[in-house]
């Protein structure tokens, strides 16, 4: 091959692509598109997400598929008459007349082509980092920074470039193969766009292989390639020449080349490729399979007789020779050996050197597919039948691939948390508890019973490193042993560990100590740009920490560990665990991990930039700036918040559930709410499943909800509203306890009833007791069994101990699925008699009855000014309860009328807060009397009507389809519809989908609507469809127990607040309204003008009819927007017969 | 303008050989049957009617083409096996030409020179600029393709032939759509370029082929039915062609019996020039030095194939006689 001839095709190829319009059109969107958004992502202050927010510094790995995917496109348009318009331009037999053979000729064309693809991303690489460097340099307070150069460099090398070249190729061999250029764009979009679609349905542990792309970057430990891509990549080049030799085989004009030959080079060039690709393939599927492996020998020894080693206490020292060699030398004591072995799961790439069980080097073991198994010498030569002593003697490199078997989701790994369960480089080391690199209990099927033990370790760095353990690090004095150029560490808090991990590298250290805690920050040198923001902040920061330490030691919770430390993680770090409800890792014994796209890289300056916005205005900046970062910490929902994280070391780290089943993990879910709400005053969510490359549509369902409802009060709390909460979870929440939670049917859901269940128990009991008794339950708890376990009478000893009858204030909640229910009187409100000062006063009462048989807890929630209501803040009465089938009076006195009220239970049937009509108070008039500020018993009930009412959540409702017209269905999607494009699955709200702007339900489908005002016993809602086809009918049904005259009432909820204040109202028409009675089901047409109709109640006219069934229908079709069916009610006018009980259920109104 | 002299080819024999060559095409139409052809050093004409297979011929010298039968060799090369090296040593100018639209004509000569293996960039650019300046082009060096006339267009696809200095130059139907003066102009460089390299100029306008044209061959249905120098061609055409003064009357009548070539009318009548394959009519009298179009005609019409031969001419006589006067 002449490469002087190659590139003369390859610069007339250039000159030709750089003389036409659409070329520089692409280079210029290209451009554009990236630079925009670097410039955005470093100009900008997008509400900052950990590991989901933009962070300039990694950018290039979030932009690097879109990128990829618009230039492919332009390769498209580029190769895809490569031949064709040789022979337009009829300039074909000049050339095939030159000695230039095909390959070259096609070769130099590709390299344009892939030349002209390029260049605008090195343009753009060479322009961002340059704008980085000089920005940022000479303006340091703008953040502007440069992209990390190597993840940089591997896109633009070892992504984009490999990939241009192998699609060109194949546009190129398409271009050669059919003339007819629109059909080689169309083959060649076609298949790229497969290709893309691969990428988001390929397993997640074949999506880089897939994508051909790096799916982190970091500063922490920046890379630019593996080996394995390095190979995968040159796999994708042979590929490549292969097409290209092909195409020049199959090129209509003929050179020296012997077809037979080229083909035969080009087959194997395309085997050698694909059989690389395979390679990296099938190296992505062995790992699996070996983890499937790894992952059966666990489950069998689950199951085997061996003892599950109890640990008491582990002591020894652990060398870390960064990227050559982990060495441990431990004694574990173990409690309880009444077996003939021991087993352990233990990390595969450490190799056992040698084991002793109490002193006795002669025992034989085995360590196969990571479980080290141990037989036990002869019962006479243990000393303490109750105890054994394991010392261990292994070194190696900890298998990054081992831990966390048993994930419910291996095929869908939420990849933006991390791969690899541990790291051991050359930079960084990180020991996770779960890649056992220490022996520890075998784990299967989730979080089970955990051993609780004293720690004594001994670490060695190398000198210059330090590392992050459970609980407070002392330096250990240089002694005889010790290497040179080596630290040692002492680990050895008092209280005892789940677990045990450890976090090395060269960090940069920052520290504090408040209410005897020794609290340190390290992080990486490159990411202290918000250390040195917050540095007139720490006072502030330091106070606000001691008086939570503090308070947590005052309430009998003190911190155990003695010190805490922040450690920063690189991006490719596992951060979830195993199970099916794989929790966040990043919360350890006496470390939190902090990601390194998280607070470490954040732009909170940025963001902050005037940190008066968020403090009250007496408050002073710095203590503006730690309001800021508490609400950055609390946005997080990817398992890094810290207020959750860190509030794990006063209880759940320190003793554990146990129980039947889900009923350990549900009571430990609550107790660590318990613990979190009482230290911290804040929720939080967290789900792997979130995150899931098969549960997009959830994080999405998030990303929509918050940036609909913004993300006040912080993003994990809209997460856990977004995605737990909603009408499927509460389906599934109804049907059971969370102590029969079954988590293997739909873990994701199982998770997210535990969440928002297991929250809701937790703030009703927080609130029922109140802070003190329920600080005062925890610490007993804590005192009782620390070091050990306790169960569910346990749990309610402990309340017992401290004077509280748990059972009687909230119920059986872990294994009762019955659930309140709350029904309220209409609200009246009065101004009273003015009080001392001559200050306004004015009461509002209602009664509250519960119906169902199941206590309950509630609050009345109350605005009383626009601000407020704007704000969403309301204001709280204190926790009322009310016996099942009880009733109480509330009433409330305040300075200013409220105008709006709310019924706000924790847990009950009602399932959201149910705003309550005011009515207007007469100003002028006064109210003598005694005030009732408070809760007083009731016999109120929801007066009876004498009329038959079907509600949209009654039995008696249904949706129907004419069956003739059953089929597919291509109707629009409506405006609202256009939200379809994020494709959102409707969720299903009681067998209706759940009416969401975002949801992709056709034009017509009938939804159901959460609406405050409208018609309902427990919840309200109404179904809703936009004007469709007329075929899809909302039926009420309804059993009309005498003949006579009944009166028909249609209820029209007010419009939707949103739909109110965005003045986006939909237009009413008239209904499609038909009558079937009897069971022959003869028709007759009702009319009804929703334009003209008003809220509440609309007669629709008086009807003879007999007794037994009718049905009113209301169908899609209307002539306005949209058609509401919220309730119907009948009412008898002149029917005789009629008995007590013909109208069983009590109406409720809105 | 100057024209260098072509590397010789290599050895004695013929620069251009074909032995027993056929081609017959995919449909089944056979357009060349057992042509032996073999060519020097010099200006050779290609002639025949549309259609005779002149172009299959050359496409098959030019490697573009494979012989269904036979041999082709040019240099001593096998133009289905050495097709790199035949490529190296020719230039061709298809008888449909046009270059990148958006490539400046000196960019379009460039780049080809470079596809034909001239590296060096000094010695290329000096080469570009001197063929331009050989085709009149050196005023349009920097404009783009798209803004050439068709005239300029054709030049262009004679210097791009040219701008390697190959050894063997094949121009098919070269002339079409120049100006007659560009025509003459064309005939001039042929012929100056056939004095010390193989020039195969294809053509169906006999007129083409200029005084510079040492031999050449008639192509008719795939043959070739003649093959020699002009001169040979006019001498077989001896007696075939003639002339005769008459009244518009009787001059329509000759007319409708023989195939005439010229028609001049003047006070004295009409004077017709013919050709024919049997005996001259009355009152004619046979033409002592036809034209080589004449001489082209008679031989055609003696094998019966003057209608189409005519044919071609007359789409062309205007031109000719433009050239005439050009000349």
């Amino acid at each position: 091959m002449r490469f002087s001839w190659l590139l003369a095709a390859a610069s007339a190829e250039m000159r030709t692509a750089c003389r036409q319009t659409r070329t520089w059109l692409g280079i210029v969107l290209v451009l554009g598109f990236s630079l925009i958004v670097w410039i955005n992502v470093n100009l900008d202050a997008p509400p900052p997400l950990p590991t989901l927010s933009s962070v300039p510094r990694f950018l290039i790995v979030e932009i690097s598929l879109p990128l990829t995917l618009m230039l492919l496109v332009g390769i498209v348009f580029l190769a895809f008459d490569v031949r064709g318009r040789d022979q337009r331009e009829r300039i074909a037999d000049v050339l095939d007349a030159r000695p230039i053979s095909n390959l070259e000729l096609l070769c130099g064309r590709l390299v344009s082509v892939v030349a002209l693809a390029w260049l605008p991303l090195a343009l753009f690489a060479l322009l961002a980092q340059t704008l980085g460097l000089l920005v940022g340099e000479l303006v340091p307070e703008t953040q502007v920074e440069p992209m990390e150069w190597r993840s940089l460099a591997a896109f633009l090398l070892l992504s984009a470039l490999p990939l241009f070249v192998l699609w060109g190729s194949f546009v190129v061999l398409l271009a050669v193969l059919f003339r007819n250029r629109l059909a080689v764009a169309l083959i060649a979009l076609a298949a790229i766009g497969a290709w893309f679609w691969s990428i988001g349905s390929a397993p997640a542990h074949l999506i880089s292989v897939v994508a051909s792309q790096s799916l982190y970057a970091s500063d922490v430990m920046p890379r630019f390639a593996e080996a394995q891509t390095l190979i995968h990549r040159a796999a994708l080049l042979l590929v490549a020449g292969g097409l290209l030799v092909a195409a020049a085989a199959a090129h209509v004009r003929r050179d020296d080349g012997a077809r037979p030959r080229r083909f035969a080079i080009a087959a194997a060039l395309l085997a050698a490729g694909c059989g690389g690709i395979a390679v990296a393939v099938l190296a992505a599927v062995a790992d699996v399979e070996l983890r499937r492996h790894w992952l059966a020998a666990h489950q069998a020894a689950a199951l085997s007789d061996s003892m599950q080693g109890d640990i008491e206490r582990l002591r020894g020292t652990v060398r870390i020779v960064p990227g050559e060699r982990l060495a441990i030398d431990v004694d574990v004591l173990l409690r309880g050996a009444d077996a003939e072995s021991l087993v352990f799961s233990f990390n595969p790439g450490m190799t056992v050197e040698e084991v002793q069980i109490d002193g006795d080097a002669d025992v034989r073991f085995r360590h196969q597919d990571g479980l080290l198994s141990v037989t036990l010498p002869a019962r006479s030569s243990v000393e303490d039948a109750e105890r054994i002593r394991l010392s261990l003697r292994a070194s190696g490199i900890p298998d990054s691939r081992f831990g966390y078997l048993d994930s419910a989701t291996d095929d869908v790994n939420p990849l933006i948390l991390g791969t690899k369960a541990s790291i051991f480089q050359h930079d960084y080391v990180a020991l996770m508890p779960g890649a056992h690199w220490l022996p520890s209990r075998v784990e299967i099927g989730g979080p089970g019973r955990r051993d609780f033990f004293a720690v004594n370790l001994e670490v060695e760095v190398p000198a210059g490193w330090l590392v992050a353990g459970p609980g407070q690090r002392r330096e250990v004095a240089a002694r005889d042993g010790m290497r040179p150029a080596t630290t040692r560490y002492r680990f050895h808090p008092e209280a005892p560990v789940p677990a045990v991990a450890l976090l090395a590298s060269r960090f940069e250290r920052l520290a504090m100590t408040v209410a005897d805690v020794e609290l340190e920050l390290l992080v990486h040198a490159r990411h202290l740009d918000n250390v040195a923001y917050f540095a007139d902040a720490v006072p502030e920061l330091a106070r606000r920490l001691d008086e939570r330490f503090a308070d947590a030691a005052g309430l009998g919770l003190g911190y155990p560990y003695g010190g805490l430390s922040m450690v920063e993680t690189p991006a490719g770090l596992r951060t979830y665990g195993g199970g099916w409800r794989m929790d966040t890792v990043q919360s350890l014994p006496g470390i939190l991990l902090l990601d390194e796209r998280s607070l470490p890289s954040a732009r909170l300056q940025r963001h902050f930039q005037d940190p008066e916005q968020y403090a009250d205005r007496d408050q002073d900046a710095a203590a503006a700036k730690v309001d800021a970062l508490e609400h950055y910490f609390e946005s997080d929902f990817t398992g890094g918040n810290p207020f959750q994280g860190v509030s794990r070391n006063f209880l759940p780290f320190q003793t554990g559930a146990v129980g039947e089943g889900m009923a350990a993990v549900a009571l430990e879910f609550v107790v660590g709410e318990l613990v979190n709400l009482l230290l911290t005053d804040r929720g939080g969510y967290f789900s792997a499943y979130v995150f899931s490359t098969g549960f997009g549509s959830d994080k999405n369902r998030w990303l929509l909800t918050s940036a609909v409802e913004g993300l006040s009060p912080g993003a994990s709390v809209a997460a856990l509203d977004a995605v737990a909460n909603r009408p499927s979870v509460w389906d599934r929440a109804l049907g059971t306890s969370l102590a029969k939670l079954d988590p293997q049917r739909d873990p994701s859901q199982a998770l997210n009833v535990l969440s928002f269940k297991g929250r809701a128990v937790a703030r009703s009991i927080l609130d029922a007791l109140g802070r003190q008794r329920t600080a005062a339950l925890l610490a007993e708890l804590r005192r009782h069994h620390v070091g050990g376990h306790f169960d569910w009478h346990d749990f309610n000893a402990a309340a017992q101990r401290i004077g509280v009858n748990l059972a009687a204030l909230v119920g059986d909640w872990l294994h009762d699925e019955a659930l309140p229910g709350f029904l309220a009187s209409p609200a009246t409100l009065v101004r009273l008699t003015d009080g001392p000062h001559g200050r306004p006063r004015y009461q509002t009462r209602l009664h509250i009855r519960n119906g169902e048989g199941t206590p309950g807890l509630l609050r009345l929630g109350y605005a009383l000014d626009k601000r407020d209501v704007r704000r969403g803040n309301r204001r709280n009465s204190d926790p009322i309860r009310i016996d099942g089938h009880a009733a109480v009076e509330v009433g409330l006195v305040t300075a200013q009328p409220p105008i709006e009220l709310w019924v706000q239970p924790y847990l009950s049937l009602n399932r959201r807060d149910v705003r309550l009509a005011l009515p207007a108070v007469d100003a002028a008039g006064r109210h003598a009397g005694e005030p009732l500020a408070g809760v007083v018993p009731s016999a109120w009930r929801p007066r009876r009507d004498d009329a038959i009412v079907v509600d949209d959540l009654d039995p008696g409702f249904s949706v129907e389809r004419d069956s003739a017209e059953n089929g597919l269905r291509l109707g629009g999607l409506g405006l609202r519809g256009l939200g379809t494009v994020f494709l959102l699955p409707a969720d299903m709200d009681q067998g209706l989908p759940e009416y969401s702007d975002f949801a992709t339900t056709a034009q017509g489908t009938w939804t159901r609507q959460e609406l405050p005002l409208s018609w309902g016993r427990y919840r309200h809602t109404v179904a809703r469809a936009a004007a469709g086809d007329g075929l899809e009918r909302a039926v009420f049904a309804a059993e009309l127990p005498a003949t006579g005259r009944w009166r028909l009432g249609y209820h029209m909820p007010p419009p939707p607040p949103s739909e109110r204040e965005s003045g986006f109202a939909f237009v009413q028409g008239d209904y499609d309204l038909r009558l079937e009675v009897g069971a022959g089901r003869r028709v007759r047409t009702v009319e009804f003008d929703a334009a003209a109709a008003a809220v509440g109640w609309n007669d629709l006219g008086a009807f003879d009819l007999p007794a037994g069934s009718v049905r009113l229908l209301v169908s899609n079709g209307t002539a306005g927007d949209l058609v509401l069916a919220d309730a119907i009610r009948w009412r008898a006018e002149n029917v005789t017969g009629l008995m007590a009980g013909d109208f069983p259920r009590p109406a409720q109104g809105p | 303008m100057s024209i260098r002299a072509a590397a010789t080819p290599t050895g004695d024999g013929p620069v251009i050989e074909a032995k027993g060559l056929g081609h017959t095409y995919k449909g089944g139409h056979t357009a060349l049957d057992g042509v032996d052809l073999a060519l020097g050093t010099g200006l050779f004409g290609l002639l025949g009617p549309n259609g005779a297979g002149k172009s299959t011929l050359m496409r098959i010298i030019c490697t573009l083409l494979v012989p269904s039968r036979g041999t082709v060799t040019v240099c001593g090369r096998d133009v289905t096996v050495q097709r790199r090296e035949v490529r190296e040593r020719i230039g061709y100018l298809p008888q449909e030409f046009g270059a990148w639209r958006h490539h400046r004509t000196e960019e379009v000569l460039d780049t080809l020179a470079r596809l034909s293996g001239m590296s060096d960039k000094r010695q290329r650019r000096a080469r570009v600029a001197e063929t331009l300046e050989m085709v009149g082009l050196a005023d349009v060096a920097d404009r783009k393709v798209k803004k050439l006339s068709g005239g300029m267009v054709r030049r262009l696809g004679v210097a791009q032939a040219l701008v390697h200095e190959p050894q063997v130059l094949i121009v098919d139907e070269p002339t079409v759509g120049l100006d007659p003066e560009e025509r003459m102009r064309f005939r001039q460089v042929m012929a100056r370029l056939g004095r010390d390299r193989t020039v195969l100029l294809s053509t169906h306008i006999v007129a083409d082929l200029g005084g510079g044209c040492q031999e050449m061959a008639l192509l008719d249905d795939g043959r070739i039915v003649f093959q020699g120098s002009p001169p040979e061609l006019l001498r077989q055409a001896g007696g075939r062609v003639f002339e005769l003064t008459a009244d518009a009357a009787a001059a329509e009548r000759v007319e409708a019996d023989f195939e005439i070539v010229s028609r001049t009318a003047s006070s004295n009548g009409v004077t017709l020039r013919g050709v024919t394959a049997n005996g001259l009519p009355a009152a004619a009298t046979a033409v002592e030095s036809p034209t080589l179009e004449e001489g082209y005609l008679a031989f055609m019409a003696a094998r019966g194939r003057s209608e189409a031969a005519r044919q071609e001419q007359e789409t062309l006589g205007a031109a000719s006689a433009a050239d005439a006067s050009a000349a």
